[in-house]
């Protein structure tokens, strides 16, 4: 593991004293070049990945870093705080970054991101200017259990697969009338998770298959898996939301895809060097990466939460198998048919009568029973989870996280069961423990959610039998938060650089302000 | 004791009984803070009795509670679509059946206030209004409102009440509902300028202000609170 420090003091005085920014992290720099490099795989790939999408040098991107350092990358008009970065460019683009809330907290490579569009700052015509936001965080030596496929792993490759993925969906915002849907939110029950499943079982055996005729007989499993799935569980705004997401997020990651299927044809010649990043081959090896997507059909496919998830592979494949058989899909999709699985039903135009024996044949040629036993054992324990946790009445313990940017089901490792309901995760045997950094909270054996990415929630019930919520040790500081702080409840004991407790009626809420000490 | 803005209101009132009623004219301008960039949007409102127009660029409403009616005039088209207002106080609903399908999305933070009418006063539109405020502490939210309570004319002024807070566009109903609840405490209060920060449970900090701008007791155009002649009604929207 290679580290890159920065020291806040020297940050600190250089930007109180006006004097020039410090050096960017190599960290930093090494992102800048991989930037520079997707550029150029674009420019190789862009054409043929989407015809007409050359427009991805036009949007800024801002980087943001745990240490709280964030950079700004061709942004035309850079918010005050954000200093120019002298004589640093990507390709033509101006550098800036933001140092005033830099913390000691160390860079450790290697790094990953994820993130999207947002708008960040103003144009010139003072409208709200979309930037690709980046958020980095370490990458954990342990997967943690909100990241089920994560590898230690960091190649170059794979951030630059990112940028094209966000990228992509700048260029989605320029097709022509696309109408707006929102992202799904929605909870499967046992009918949408095991016929969500067969859909993905039958995109699987689609792609593998090389017959077309066969291929695409799995396609109208596809579909009709598709439609039990949606007449029996969703209504018509949640199945539009469905297709959206899987146009939006699918054709972006089938974005990735064909960038690296055009890369493994050959012709492209790398110029980020392995001095510069050794962390990058020049995607020589292209198979290496494609083997994954497949692999992510099938694990998603069997996944019972989370439907929106599935929206990444299901909408790739049904892209991917669209390339295969039906010439001209794009265009298609950009305008009048909307969606992919539209399309699909159109150019499969299977007659309203052989439904019910594609239906039928779901049920025989596929593992149905067990689909359907699996389904409804993690359904029944989901609810079970969820009635349990609402049935606990007394004071309310929420420890927030997020002027630390930490998602809580990132930090938490070895968690006995959990389960999900919308932004809910539940943990009814408890959570264990929650490690980052110099944050820690232990002794989570009570019953407990995380809510909102941020936020741990736990319910003292025999809260009037204490004489206190809360003791707390620490150094108080003038604006009411205290420093190492040690708080000790009757459900966990908290330990961080820097806290402040707010109290309102029967909830003690304990906001963690710092990842390490400053 | 009579306060200036009540005196003057009072016989602006009284003068305009021969000439065609007169009406509140205001404008309102909102400049929301988020993620480093301010969009403003700004509205201009005629109010009498119960009739309101509201214009939001090219966008205007007509709302005619004494017809039960709102009208959404489309300029451009020289159209406009109707519906039916619904009343001031419809009864509530009755609690919806939890469903498991959408469990856990939609958060609606529940605060729990602190409210501090302070002794810090500011001059707006002649009139001395009072600092109040308020902190709501939720489980996955904070907010603070600093609502700067003015005297007021009651005819006229609670509407613009209304139509500010529902213009001000407060993302969460526990605010608008908090403010709706301190104006209904206040009755003889307008509420000139708003300022709301709020920390939202997964969206970077949003700072809000809304204040009054044109505030004036005048004729209003003729045929403001009507469907402007020639336009063709279009089918709502479903």
């Amino acid at each position: 593991m290679r580290t890159a420090l920065i020291s806040l003091p020297l940050l600190l005085v250089a930007a109180a004293a006006g004097q020039p920014a410090p050096r960017l992290p190599q960290p930093v720099v090494t992102e800048l070049k991989r930037l520079e490099e997707t550029y150029r795989v674009l420019d190789f790939v862009a054409q043929k990945v989407w015809p007409g999408w050359n427009t991805y040098r036009k949007t800024p991107f801002l980087l943001d870093y745990e240490n709280g350092l964030r950079v700004l990358i061709g942004h035309p008009n850079p918010p005050p705080q954000f200093q120019a970065v002298p004589d640093f460019k990507v390709e033509d683009k101006a550098v800036f970054a933001d140092w005033t809330a830099v913390t000691p907290k160390p860079l450790l490579a290697p790094l990953r991101a994820d993130g999207g569009p947002i708008p960040f700052g103003a144009g010139p015509d003072g409208h709200p200017l979309e930037v690709v936001h980046m958020s980095f965080r370490s990458v954990p030596s342990k997967p943690s259990e909100s990241a089920e496929s994560e590898s230690p792993e960091a190649l170059a490759e794979d951030q630059m697969l990112v940028y094209i993925h966000e990228l992509f969906h700048c260029f989605q915002r320029e097709l022509p009338a696309r109408r707006m849907y929102g992202n799904l939110q929605y909870n499967p029950d046992v009918t949408y998770a095991v016929y969500s499943e067969l859909e993905g079982l039958a995109l699987e055996r689609a792609y593998l298959e090389t017959d077309a005729a066969k291929g695409k007989q799995f396609l109208a499993d596809f579909l009709a898996a598709r439609r039990r799935k949606r007449a029996s569980s969703m209504n018509t705004f949640e199945q539009n939301q469905e297709s959206f997401d899987e146009f939006n997020e699918g054709t972006a990651v089938y974005s990735e895809f064909r960038t690296l299927e055009i890369l493994k044809a050959g012709g492209f010649a790398p110029k980020l060097t392995a001095t510069q990043d050794s962390d990058y081959h020049g995607f020589s090896d292209p198979d290496r990466f494609l083997r994954r997507y497949p692999d992510r059909l099938k694990r998603t496919a069997a996944r019972t939460e989370d439907p929106r998830s599935k929206s990444y592979e299901y909408g790739c494949f049904q892209a991917i198998l669209c390339d295969r058989w039906f010439p001209g899909w794009q265009s298609s999709v950009a305008g009048a048919t909307e969606f992919i699985d539209r399309e699909l039903g159109r150019r499969l135009a299977v007659p309203e009568d052989e439904w019910p024996r594609i239906e039928q044949r779901l049920q025989q040629t596929y593992p149905f029973a067990e689909i359907q036993k699996r389904h409804t054992t993690a359904i029944e324990a989901r609810d079970n989870a969820y009635r349990a946790l609402k049935a606990r009445a007394g004071r309310v313990y929420v420890i927030d996280f997020k002027k630390t940017g930490q998602y809580v089901p990132g930090a938490i490792a070895g968690a006995p069961k959990v389960y999900r309901l919308g932004l809910i995760n539940m943990y009814p045997e408890g959570v264990g423990a929650v490690k980052f950094d110099e944050v820690e909270v232990t002794g989570l054996t009570a019953p407990a959610e995380a809510n909102q990415l941020y936020y741990l929630r736990l319910i003292d019930t025999d809260w009037r039998q204490r004489e206190k919520p809360y003791t707390l040790d620490g150094t108080p500081q003038p604006d009411g938060t205290f420093k190492n702080a040690v708080l000790r409840t009757p459900l966990f004991t908290l330990k961080a650089p820097r806290v402040r407790i707010l109290q309102a009626g029967d909830l003690v809420k304990i906001q963690v302000l710092a990842r390490v000490k400053e | 004791m009579c306060l200036l803005p009540f005196c003057s209101l009072f016989f602006a009132l009284f003068q305009s009984a021969a000439q065609p009623p007169a009406a509140l004219h205001a404008t309102v301008r909102s400049d929301f803070l988020y993620l480093a960039s301010t969009r403003t949007t700004a509205a201009e409102y005629w109010i009498s009795g119960d009739k309101l127009y509201e214009k939001r660029g090219e966008q205007i409403r007509i709302e005619r509670r004494d017809l039960g009616l709102t009208w959404l005039i489309d300029p451009q088209k020289s159209s406009y679509t109707e519906r039916k207002t619904p009343p001031d106080s419809p009864a509530p609903p009755a609690a919806a059946q939890e469903d498991v399908h959408t469990l856990g999305f939609d958060y609606q933070p529940e605060f729990v206030w602190e409210v501090k009418d302070t002794a810090e006063t500011q001059v707006l539109h002649g009139r001395t209004c009072r600092l109040t405020v308020a902190t709501g502490i939720a489980e996955f939210a904070e907010t603070t409102l600093r609502l700067w309570f003015c005297p007021a004319a009651r005819e006229h002024e609670r509407r613009l009440n209304d139509v500010l807070v529902g213009f001000s566009g407060i993302r969460y109903r526990g605010i608008a509902g908090f403010v709706a609840s301190q104006l209904k405490q206040r009755p003889d209060t307008a509420l000139l300028l708003m300022e709301e920060t709020t920390e939202p449970p997964i969206a970077p900090l949003m700072k809000r202000k809304v204040q009054v701008g044109t505030l004036e007791i005048t004729a209003p155009p003729p045929g403001i609170f009507d469907v402007p002649p020639g336009y063709q009604k279009a089918p709502a929207r479903p």
